[in-house]
Order: structure tokens, then sequence, then C-alpha cells
């Protein structure tokens, strides 16, 4: 899952770097493309809490990962552009940065 | 106070009316706006319209999209024009006008009223407004339809500067307004196109123009003004344009029984054929430096009044000996003489061609019809003018790669970038005038060629049928008119043309009055540490001096010839040096070159002046 998370992750940042930077407005297509690893992403995210952490705090952040997703999917509704980067670049890409700074981290406590 | 009455405030400081405009604005309901906090605890907007809502601002983080946009701009010069769709996003226009150095021209365009009303409740701007000149283009703002948005956007997007132009559609606002948005984009490039053409023309036509100026100056003193027609020309009789066009070929017969019933008035380039079909026009036009004598060289065409320019091609002017009738065109030396004449000042617009002058020169006199012959716009049947014209018979042209444009008869017709330029100038003009004059009727009779918007389109038999109804002797209420100086008049405007030397030796002595200048400043900017003050103090003393130049009257003319060497020190001004000592050098550098050229053309010109006025009487 590992491998797929950075994977997504990259592919968003890239998305949304071409939205910001390059002012690309057709970010709703290349969204939909990857719509099938986002849900696959949010479904294993939501099956349990797995990340030692509090259960409050995971159910919280299913809650906001719920939010997050019905944005990412109206966004691509209403083709608005700036709700899709919002709900992507500050909502998805947070989660899955968690995992791939957690991973990195890993990575380098294995060095040590 | 409120924010929205203290905007409204600030907005009248700037641009007086613009507080009454909105009050007085009616808005009608195109979208439902909704106010949602953002939740780093900003306001933001959500659009509803059209059975769509989106975002303006992200609802995460409502400042992200402006500051990353401003951030990738980099750091942008002074006086750059940031040319913006939509300010529903507020923050894009907060960003750029709080983390960009002074004097940004910052032109904002909103396509909806409701947005722009609501934009001025959130947020105050009389900060952005002092440190940047900013410019509101709100639909549904008297004055401010966004057809008119080119005419602004020309005083913005000047050639020195089209290479730090920004443009930028805010996003969701190409989901929202989607023809909006594309008219904003074209609006944009049609504009940057016309500043380009319009300097590549301006360095063309230089040289060549003061040299035309002062030997047309010389007509002046017995010319005609263009005013003067007011009075004698009927109201009510139609004007005819006749352009040169492919399709004047088919209709040119015609005209025949259009004398003696019209105003005809033929470019240059139509007289020929006029003449062989056996057609005097009343009058014909010449605006062009550099058109060869040989198309108008007719023994008819000697006598035929002749609307003319200062910067037309002093060969025809000379050719002809008729009546020559000029009009305002801000060349200083040639107002003082207009304002001897006692007649009301009155111009024409260019439009970029020979018809378009003679449009607008029957529309300021008064003729409430106009008829447009050979008009064509277009290469109709692939060929760029009539037969007869500069070819007795003229040849095809491979027009494959042309743009195509709507036609008049047929479905699409070829033209090029030039003559698109006129169509877009008819299409606009037209539609100035028809709001505020609605007895305006334009008949298009080429019978072929591009489609002009606001015309009507009949054959020019059907035209002369309906419209040349009502006979009139043009040449003999022509030939009542007096000069436009009385004989005192004449005088004195013998005697001005004469002292023009004179002015050119005072230019020559205060260019090198500059240089010297100059080159203190380039001495001081050698040393090491620079005395601010004496820097200071140089750049002072050169810009009197440059004051004192600028009043001189003909030093407009050295202006203009050297567009090229202007051209250079305006781009300079745009790019700031890292120092102040680099800055100096440069200034001086510039402005030696500059200088030196103004008295090379000063010297020039004075020679002109003296040749061609020396012997005036």
């Amino acid at each position: 899952m590992e491998e797929k998370i950075q994977a997504l992750f990259y592919k968003l940042r890239r998305i949304g770097i071409s939205f910001l930077i390059y002012q690309e407005r057709n970010i709703t297509e290349q969204v939909k493309k990857i719509i099938p690893e986002i849900q696959e992403f949010v479904l294993w995210f939501l099956e349990g809490n797995r990340f030692g952490i509090e259960e409050e705090l995971y159910q919280d952040m299913s809650s906001n990962l719920l939010h997050i997703l019905e944005d990412i999917l109206e966004a691509l509704k209403q083709n608005d552009t700036v709700l899709l980067y919002d709900a992507t670049a500050n909502g998805l890409l947070d989660y899955l940065q968690l995992f791939v700074e957690l991973e990195q981290e890993e990575e380098a406590d294995d060095d040590l | 106070m409120t924010i929205y009455e203290k905007n409204l405030k600030t907005l009248a400081a700037h641009y007086p009316e613009m507080d009454r405009r909105i009050e007085e604005a009616q808005v009608e309901s195109t979208l439902e706006i909704i106010e949602e906090v953002s939740l780093d605890g900003e306001k933001i907007l959500k659009i509803k319209k059209d059975d769509r809502t989106c975002y303006l601002n992200g609802k995460r983080d409502a400042h992200e999209l402006a500051q990353k946009w401003v951030e990738a701009m980099g750091k942008l010069q002074r006086d750059t024009p940031v040319l913006m769709m939509g300010i529903g996003n507020f923050f894009y226009l907060k960003e750029l006008a709080e983390q960009m150095e002074k004097n940004l021209t910052i032109v904002i365009y909103e396509p909806s009223l409701e947005i722009f009303l609501k934009f001025l409740e959130m947020v105050d701007i009389q900060k952005w407004m002092e440190k940047h000149l900013i410019v509101f283009w709100v639909n549904g703002l008297e004055g401010m339809e966004s057809k008119n948005l080119g005419g602004m956007l020309e005083q913005v997007l000047r050639y020195e500067l089209l290479d730090h132009v920004k443009y930028f559609v805010l996003p969701n606002y190409e989901i929202l307004f989607p023809e909006e948005a594309i008219a904003f984009v074209k609006t944009c490039r049609d504009v940057a196109l016309k500043a380009l053409s319009r300097y590549e023309t301006n360095i063309l036509f230089a040289g060549v123009m003061v040299k035309n100026l002062f030997s047309n100056a010389r007509y002046l003193c017995d010319g005609y003004k263009t005013t003067q027609l007011v009075e004698v020309i009927p109201k009510d009789i139609p004007g005819i344009v006749v352009a040169a066009g492919p399709s004047l070929n088919k209709n040119i017969k015609e005209l025949k029984r259009a004398k003696g019933k019209a105003f005809i008035c033929a470019v240059d380039t139509a007289i020929k054929p006029l003449i062989r079909e056996g057609i005097i026009p009343d009058m014909f036009a010449v605006v062009d430096g550099l058109k060869p004598v040989e198309l108008v060289k007719k023994e008819e065409a000697q006598q035929i009044p002749l609307l003319t320019t200062l910067n037309a091609s002093p060969e025809v002017l000379d050719y002809h000996t008729g009546m020559k009738l000029f009009f305002n065109e801000g060349y200083q030396f040639a107002e003082e003489i207009f304002k001897r004449s006692g007649h009301m000042p009155g111009d024409v617009s260019s439009g970029g061609s020979v018809a378009t002058h003679i449009f607008s020169f029957l529309w300021k006199i008064g003729i409430e019809t106009i008829i447009l012959v050979g008009q064509d716009l277009a290469y109709t049947n692939n060929k760029a003018y009539a037969d007869g014209t500069f070819h007795d018979k003229m040849d095809e042209e491979d027009t494959s790669d042309f743009i195509m444009v709507e036609g008049n008869f047929e479905e699409k017709v070829p033209t090029k970038p030039d003559l698109k330029l006129f169509i877009d100038w008819y299409n606009m003009y037209i539609t100035g005038i028809k709001e505020r004059d609605k007895k305006l009727r334009v008949i298009n009779a080429t019978e072929g060629g591009a489609k002009i918007q606001n015309t009507e389109i009949m054959t020019l038999k059907e035209a002369i049928d309906q419209e040349c109804t009502k006979e009139v002797d043009i040449r003999e209420r022509l030939e009542k008119l007096p000069p436009m100086l009385n004989p005192e008049a004449r005088e004195w405007a013998v005697d001005y043309l004469k002292g023009i030397p004179q002015k050119f030796q005072k230019v020559k002595e205060g260019a090198k009055k500059m240089k010297k200048l100059y080159r203190k400043l380039d001495k001081i900017c050698d040393k090491k540490n620079i005395d601010k003050k004496e820097y200071l103090s140089i750049m002072k003393k050169i810009e009197k001096q440059l004051k004192i130049i600028e009043a001189i009257d003909v030093y407009q003319l050295v202006s203009i010839t050297m567009s090229n060497a202007h051209y250079m020190l305006l781009g300079e001004q745009h790019v700031q040096q890292q120092s102040l000592q680099k800055e100096g050098k440069e200034i001086a550098e510039m402005g030696i070159a500059y200088v030196e050229d103004a008295e090379r053309c000063a010297v020039v010109f004075e020679e002109y002046a003296e040749e061609l006025f020396g012997n005036l009487s």
C-alpha cells in the first residue's frame, strides 16, 4: 500500500503544482483518472485504526477524510477547480503525506 | 462608515463619478452569491450560476492560490500592467498590491456587478489604491460595457510594456463566465497586437513624416478646414465612401447614377478606375505618406477637392491644384495655425486606412446615411484591389493561409491581419456612434467582402434607388467656401512658418545643454561613493532642461521622429537597476544617445524648414 500511497501523493502534488504555478485549468480530467486510487486509499484508511493513534483522533480524521472525498466528488461534478485543488492539496495530500513522511522516517530509523 | 461606503469614497477620489455609477447601477440578478467562512477564518465566496456552484477561494485555505500566484510571478518592474479577470477572490488583489513594490498598473475586469458590489462590502481598498494604479472595469456600470474594454486597455498596453504584461483569469471565472473569459483574453491579445502594429508603423513613417509635414504645411495657408463643410453639405443626402476593394469592379458603373444626388468621396486608389468610368467624385482622400503620385495622376483629379493630412504624400499634394481640406491632427505647430482660422476644431478618426478616415469625416460633418462601396476588407475572389488600381488587371493571390472572417454574401472570406484591424475598427466605431446618434445608417453596398456589424447589406443599385433621391450640386456648394484663413491670419501663418527654423535652433541649444548635464551625471557615477545630493541635483536639472525643450512647439516633431530612440529610453525606465551607480551610468549613456539624436534631427529639420518655408509669401 505504501508504494501506492507514495505514487498517489506525487501524482496529486504534480497536479497541484501545474494548477498553481502553470495555471493549468484542466485538473478535473487529471483527477478523474486517479479517482480509483483515491477511493482505494480512503477505504484502506477507513478499514480500521491500525496506525496506533488515539481512537477519538482516528474517528475525527476519518470523518474529515470523508468530507474531503465528498468535496472532491462535488468539485468534479461542478467542474469546480478551486474546490478540487483545495480538497486535494490542503486536504487529501496532508493525509498522504503522513504515510510518505512515516515511510521516510522509518527508512531513516532503519539506517540508524 | 461601513467598508462599502468607505470604498465608494476611495473610488470616487480616484475616479470622479465612480460612486454615482455604482449607486445608480441596476443589478440584474444572474447568479447567487453564497458567503462562507473558510477553515482559516476568512470570508469566502461560492457562486451559484446556471445550475453550477463554484468556489472562488479555497474553503480550507483562502489565501493560498493568490499567495502562490504572486510568488510565482517574482518581482514585477514598476509600471508593469497586470490584467486580471475577476475580483470575487480579493486575495489576488490583496497579495499583488501588498507584496509588490509601488506603481503597478492593475486592471481588473469583473463580469458580474453583483460580485463587484460584494467585494466592495468585504475589504477596504484604500491602501492598495494609493499604492498602485488600479482600474476596475465592471460589466453593468455606466460606460463600462465589455465591448469598450479594448479602448481602455489600449491606454495601458503601450508597446514598451508589452514584454512585461501579466494576464490572469481567476480560477473558476472561465467556468462561470466562459464567454466573457474568452472575450477578455481575445481583447487583451488584440490590443497587444494593435500596439505592436502601431509601433512598427510609427517607426516606418517617422522619418518620412516630418519631411512631409513641412512640405504640406505650406498648403495650410490657403487650405480649408473640414469643419467648414458642416455648413455647406446637406445632412439629408447620403455620403458614399468609395474604396478600392476588388468588389468595386462589380458596381462601379452604378455610381454614375449617384452623382449629383450624394456626396461621393473616394479613396486615392479608386480615383483612376472612377475617372476611367467617367465618374468624377466630389472629393477624394490621401492620407498615406508613401502613396505614389502615379495612383492619382490624372488631369481630372487635379481639381477634385482633396481631404488630406499633413503627413500625406507631398508629391500628391504638389500635383493637386484644387481645394485641400485639413483637420486637427494634434501637431502643435499646425494647431497654432488652425487656432488663427477661428473655425471649430475638429479631428477625423484615423481607423488606420484612408477609407476609415473618409467614413469618420462624413459622420463628423453630419451625414446621416453613409454608403460603403468597394470596402471589401477582404480578398474577395482572392484579389487585393479592384482592377484598374495598381494594375489594369489585378492578379489573384494564394489566400490559403489567410485568416477567415464572416462575409457579406459568403459564409467566410479570406483576409489579412491589417484588414481585420479595420473590420474591428468599423465594428467598434459604428457601434459607438449608434449609441449616441440613433440617426446614423450605414449601408454596406460592397456586394462582397467581409461583414461589418451594424450595417445594412444591399446592392449599390438598391442603395442608390432608395437613398439618392435629392438633387445637390456639391461642387457649387464647396466653391462658395472661403479658405480657412482670412488675409490677416494668412499673413500671420506665413510669418509663423518662416520662424520655424529659429525654433529648431533653440531645440539644438537645449539638446547641447542636456548633453553636458548627462556627461556630468556620468562623471558623478564613476566615483566609488556617489554623492547622492549631487546625483539628485543633476537629475533635477536634466528634468528642468527637458521641460524647457518640450515647451518649444516644434520639439514634438523631433520626439516623433525619434520614436525608436525614445522607445529605448522608455523601455529602460521599466528595468530597475541594481545600484544607483549602475542606474546613473545607464541613464547618462541613454540620455547622451538621445540628445545627440535630437540635436541631429533639429539640424536636419532646420534645413528642411528653411528650404520649404524660406520663400513662402
